[in-house]
């Protein structure tokens, strides 16, 4: 054998294969193999430089676009930036079409499978499979029995985790056939990675994924066969899902609801969304919660995610998954020893795609096998629950106790042998340079017409350690985009921001809001505003405290303190003198602890940003991220800081959301919380003015700067500053846009918009509230020329204990989840 | 041929208001060779409008539905007419011994009686238990296996002791078979757990006693509420059922509701309220010898 040349390719300096494993850019005899010459070329002359570069723009992307992952770490859980590294894994064009005939084989034979599981058992009585595999598997759930029969697909969505073994051949190392998790952020991987090597994109023949996208929507409303304009709802753990990031970034990918178990009701043999219109019927659901865990009634009774009544309306057949419920129980290792001769059984074909031989313990042969080979196996339970155990690294007494076990309850165990991982160049930060990591790439596979269609790309993951023990994300793995070449250049024309836009049948339904969405985007308008005013209020004491009055007279200033504290849920010392409220109310504002502070305002905030994600464009994303740190622990951020995001994020809210009924339940929140926070400002400064004959010009002047309304009143009354005109303006004025009158008016025009089928009486109470505002703001003005501080309070305290009772009245009718009837289809 | 009336009466009584509710119901008594349902009615108050009948993976009559009616009170009444036949038995020498049985299960496993591997595995309310060995080691291993299931009723009798309030419904088997006190449910798990342990394939069936015995007959443990016992397949002879709580097979006062692999298959009521705090339960069974309504005709 002729001795490879000792030096790496010059282009890839220091990079080096590893001994006994396959890798994607250089081969044995060290020459580049041709997808890596070819991409290396397209980095310019300087790769090293280029990579680097498209690192730094992808982090930054990421940051910006706020991509995370959950991390589960004990009690805690917190997001973390996503992990991804800019160099793709390239798969040439032969190589990929070998491997989608495999894949797609695999899809058709799980298929299979699992519908024969689910339904008539043939292969179970003909101990094809093996009684055990079903009968002792946790996984195989009774109540799901008879799913299988129906004529729709039960795998909808299959995924495969494949690697490179050693001579270059592709094994399936797990198969993923029940909520398979990640298809989202390999769309988003590739949207980032695109953009960081923009040559490189550009001079590859790289595989766009935009028409498995479509078709996925596509196939997903054909799951339901009887209805016309099916509706279609991806069910969601929720936030505190690892990948919740992907489930917000799949719904508006694919144009339908993002829902949690609690959006949903399954009565009447179906399921129903609830919206502020009424309860909807769901006809598809795009499922992300493990099987077990979708319904409480008949599946884990623990199961605070599901849906009660789900499996019914499944056997109902009035509401189809995807996938169908139970896939899980043929994920279990002991099944592939059987895969191959299930295959030739099934399908009547040899199988394509090899996994790791398997060895499963409920077979005596296979037992004795197991026990004799401990050192050289990985060590799996043959139902999960516990991780694998590598015999060659366990001691003798260790890997004795094992055999223990192993002997005690055979069928629980399967031995595999060991897979050494392909490895492909990854971007390693601390030493500038690409180096070998081992990696696994997941790739998807959807049902559409009769068939699966792989998705040209997938998630890869990688070890930055170099083992390949486990490459789970959970475990500190990095991901990279997949390129799949094609066999000759690609037209870019129809891009993937195309399928972005939402299908038909998703504007259809459009105004059906979800009635948790309008719940979030309503608070999400409160704390806006409500954070909004309190870091101006705080900005703007400031100055008052500068002023030369202030320094003769400080009752001005020290109401304008005591507001603060009252805004904040504070209590103010009567006794007090100014430099102790102004200090108090600014230590409010950045304490954590204080519930209605400034600082804990923005972490509503920023947790309403959150939930309503899937509603807003990426730019207020952008925002969520940037107010994020400065409520956190220890930050003692400037008003000014956090009202200059405000400002942005109230630009993109009022012209960038669609006006539909969830901006107005936005806008509901904004309006009640401003015409508060003018109430509550006439209260604090002129009803607690003791001043005789009536408030001073000082404090009437400050009155309007603090509502934001000096300057539009000077323009108005050409500067004569008197208690008729302030309170005429900011109480009954319809012009003034942070007066009360407007408010109520913007209040009435909403309300009146909002569906009422729900319960048309009391929305009619409700718009009757919001009517008795407007009359209130508007008959002020006919006594407003001095009314006295009393009377002040007394309208002040009924209009609040008003916008108090529309709030719980709003609440009762659209968030509360009332199970009323179906009103709609 | 005896014909049983069933009056099966619970009620729950919720702290606060219920706004809804999910349920399953595992209540119709079975058809099969022994024994036939002729009337079952269900009463659901407050009404459930969508009450609908499935067949679940071990052929039991299962009922779904929900409430949507605010409640404080929920209650289920079902009344069955069951004519019911004492099973015959084979005869104890006719039954292999416990490890020819267990061959010939797993060669009626492969044959195509796949379903009873389920029964030969721990299930979610009877793990493998250490210690379970103690209770079976002075069984003759030659003994013919319906000898060896009367035998170890024996075991159960002199071993256990029967005390509602040693145990409620989520206590481990574990703690049962150490506190060596339970009810119905526990010795019919733990019982489970030792035929299992056997190799043979054995499951739980949940039923109901003749409330007053006929006379000169005692009465039984567990005939004022619902009772479980336990049933073993015994290659060639088919289901056996044996109650471990009385120490004696089922005879014809031994009337089945559902057959599972424990209790969690079969709980006569499963299900959650939407709202309502905590509640109380009340329970009521009755049992009567009735009229045959093929003799009055």
């Amino acid at each position: 054998m002729p001795t490879a040349p000792a030096s790496a390719p010059p282009v890839l300096p220091g990079y080096f294969g590893q001994p006994g494993r396959y890798d994607e850019a250089v081969a044995p005899d060290r020459t580049l193999r041709p997808a890596w010459a070819q991409f290396l070329k397209t980095l310019g002359p300087d790769p090293v430089a280029a990579l680097r570069a498209a690192g730094d723009h992808a982090r930054r992307a990421i940051v910006e676009q706020d991509v995370s992952l959950n991390i589960y770490s004990g009690e805690g859980s917190a997001a973390a930036a996503w992990p991804l590294d800019a160099v793709p894994l390239l798969l040439d064009a032969a190589d990929w079409s070998a491997l989608t005939a495999g894949l797609r084989q695999r899809a058709q034979l799980f298929n299979a499978l699992l519908k024969d599981l689910y339904g008539p058992q043939r292969l179970l009585r003909a101990g094809a499979l093996p009684a055990a595999l079903a009968m002792a598997n946790p996984h195989y759930l009774r109540a799901c029995a008879e799913l299988g029969r129906s004529r729709q697909p039960f795998l909808h969505l299959y995924a495969a985790d494949i690697a490179r073994s050693p001579d270059g051949r592709w094994w399936v190392i797990q198969d993923r056939l029940d909520a398979p998790s990640g298809l989202g952020y390999a769309l988003q991987n590739r949207l980032i990675v695109r953009q960081a090597l923009p040559a490189a994109f550009g001079q590859t023949p790289v595989r766009r994924l935009y028409q498995f996208s479509r078709d996925l929507r596509t196939s997903l409303d054909r799951l339901h066969a009887r209805s016309d304009s099916p509706r279609l709802v991806l069910l969601s753990p929720g936030p505190a899902n690892e990948s919740y990031y992907e489930h917000t970034y799949l719904a508006r990918h694919l144009g339908c609801p993002l829902v949690e178990g609690g959006d949903l009701l399954a009565r009447d043999h179906q399921v129903y969304l609830r919206t502020v219109g009424g309860l909807r019927k769901v006809d598809v659901i795009l499922r992300r919660i493990d099987s077990d865990f979708c319904d409480p009634l008949e599946l884990d009774p623990r199961s605070l995610l599901g849906v009660p009544g789900l499996v019914h309306a499944a056997h109902a057949g009035r509401v189809a998954l995807s996938n169908q419920l139970g896939g899980r129980a043929l994920e279990t290792t002991a099944l592939l020893s059987f895969l191959a001769p299930l295959c030739r059984r099934v399908l009547e074909q040899d199988l394509l795609l090899p996994n790791a031989a398997t060895w499963w313990g409920g077979q005596p042969e296979a037992l004795a096998y197991i026990l004799d080979n401990l050192h050289g196996l990985v060590l799996k339970p043959t139902f999960g629950g516990q991780p694998a155990r590598y015999g060659a690294v366990l001691s003798a007494a260790e890997r004795g106790a094992l055999a223990d076990r192993i002997r005690a309850q055979p069928s629980a165990w399967c031995g595999q042998e060991r897979v050494l991982l392909g490895t492909t160049p990854a971007w390693d930060p601390a030493a500038d340079a690409l180096r070998p990591a081992p990696f696994v790439t997941r790739v998807y596979l959807a049902w559409h017409e009769g068939d699966y269609h792989v998705m040209p790309g997938g998630l890869t993951r990688f070890n930055p350690s170099g083992e390949d023990a486990s490459v789970t994300l959970q475990g500190g793995s990095i991901s990279k985009d997949t390129w799949v070449l094609a066999p000759e250049a690609q037209t870019d024309a129809p891009g993937l921001h195309q399928v972005l836009s939402a299908p038909a049948s998703a504007q259809r339904h459009g105004a059906a809001t979800p009635s948790r969405l309008a719940d979030n985007l309503y608070w999400l308008g409160r704390y806006l505003e409500r954070t909004g005013q309190l870091s101006r209020l705080l900005e703007k004491l400031d100055p008052l405290l500068r002023d030369e009055i202030t320094a003769l007279d400080p009752r001005v200033a020290a109401d304008a303190a005591r507001l603060l504290l009252t805004l904040q849920d504070a209590p103010a010392p009567a006794r007090a003198g100014l430099d102790e409220l102004v200090a108090l109310a600014r230590r409010t504002a950045a304490d954590r602890r204080q519930p209605g502070g400034l600082v804990s305002n923005l972490l509503r905030l920023s947790r309403n940003l959150d939930l309503a994600k899937i509603r807003l464009p990426p730019e207020a994303w952008e925002i969520a991220r940037l107010l994020r740190p400065l409520g956190a622990e220890g930050a003692s951020p400037l008003p000014a800081a956090i009202r200059e995001h405000l400002v942005t994020l109230d630009g993109i809210v009022s012209e960038t959301l669609i006006h539909d009924t969830g901006w107005r339940f936005l806008e509901i929140g904004r309006r009640l919380e401003r015409a508060a926070h003018v109430l509550h400002l006439l209260r604090g400064l002129l009803g607690a003015a003791p001043d005789v004959p009536g408030p001073s010009e000082f404090r009437l002047q400050s009155c309007l700067h603090l509502a934001d309304s000096l300057f539009t009143y000077r323009a108005n009354f050409h500067g004569a500053i008197h208690p008729g005109g302030v309170l005429a303006w900011l109480v009954a004025e319809p012009e003034n846009p942070r007066g009360l009158r407007y408010q109520a008016d913007r209040l009435g025009e909403h309300l009146a918009a909002l569906p009422d089928e729900l319960a048309p009486r009391p929305v009619e109470q409700l718009r009757t509230a919001a009517f008795r505002l407007v009359s209130a703001a508007r008959l002020f003005e006919c006594e407003s020329e001095n009314p006295g501080p009393t009377r002040l309070i007394a309208f002040a305290d009924e209009q609040l204990a008003l916008l108090a009772d529309l709030n719980a009245r709003l609440a009762r009718i659209y968030f509360a989840h009332s199970d009323t009837d179906p009103t709609g289809a | 041929m005896p014909v049983y009336r069933i009056q099966h009466g619970t009620t729950y009584r919720h702290e606060a208001p219920a706004a809804s509710a999910w349920q399953t119901l595992h209540l119709r008594p079975a058809d099969d060779a022994d024994q036939r349902c002729l009337e079952f009615d269900l009463d659901i108050t407050p009404r459930a409008l969508d009450l609908a009948t499935r067949t679940d993976a071990f052929g039991n009559t299962l009922h779904v539905f929900s409430v949507r009616e605010t409640h404080r009170q929920f209650a289920v009444h079902a009344t069955s007419l069951v004519r019911r036949l004492a099973p015959v038995l084979p005869a104890a020498a006719d039954t292999l011994p416990v490890a020819a049985a267990r061959a010939a299960t797993d060669a009626a496993v492969l044959e195509g009686e796949f379903s009873l591997e389920q029964f030969r595995h721990p299930s979610p309310l009877v793990p493998a238990l250490p210690g379970i060995e103690a209770l079976l080691a002075d069984l003759d291993p030659a003994a013919p296996a319906l000898e060896t299931l009367a035998a170890l009723g024996e075991i159960f009798r002199e071993s256990f002791t029967f005390d509602p309030s040693a145990t409620d419904v989520s206590t481990p088997l574990a703690d049962v078979l150490r506190l060596r006190r339970g009810v119905c449910q526990d010795f019919a798990h733990l019982y489970l757990a030792c035929v299992r342990r056997l190799g043979l394939a054995a499951g739980y069936v949940s039923g109901y006693l003749l409330t007053r015995p006929p006379a000169g007959r005692a009465r039984l443990i567990g005939a004022d509420a619902m009772h479980a016992w336990v049933s073993v397949h015994l290659p060639g002879h088919g289901w056996i059922d044996f109650d471990p709580t009385n120490h004696c097979f089922a005879g014809d006062g031994h009337l089945v509701v559902a057959r599972g692999r424990d209790y969690a298959d079969v709980s006569p009521i499963r299900g959650l309220f939407n709202g309502g705090g905590r509640h109380a339960l009340f329970l009521g069974v009755t049992v009567e010898p009735a009229d045959d309504p093929v003799d009055t005709v």
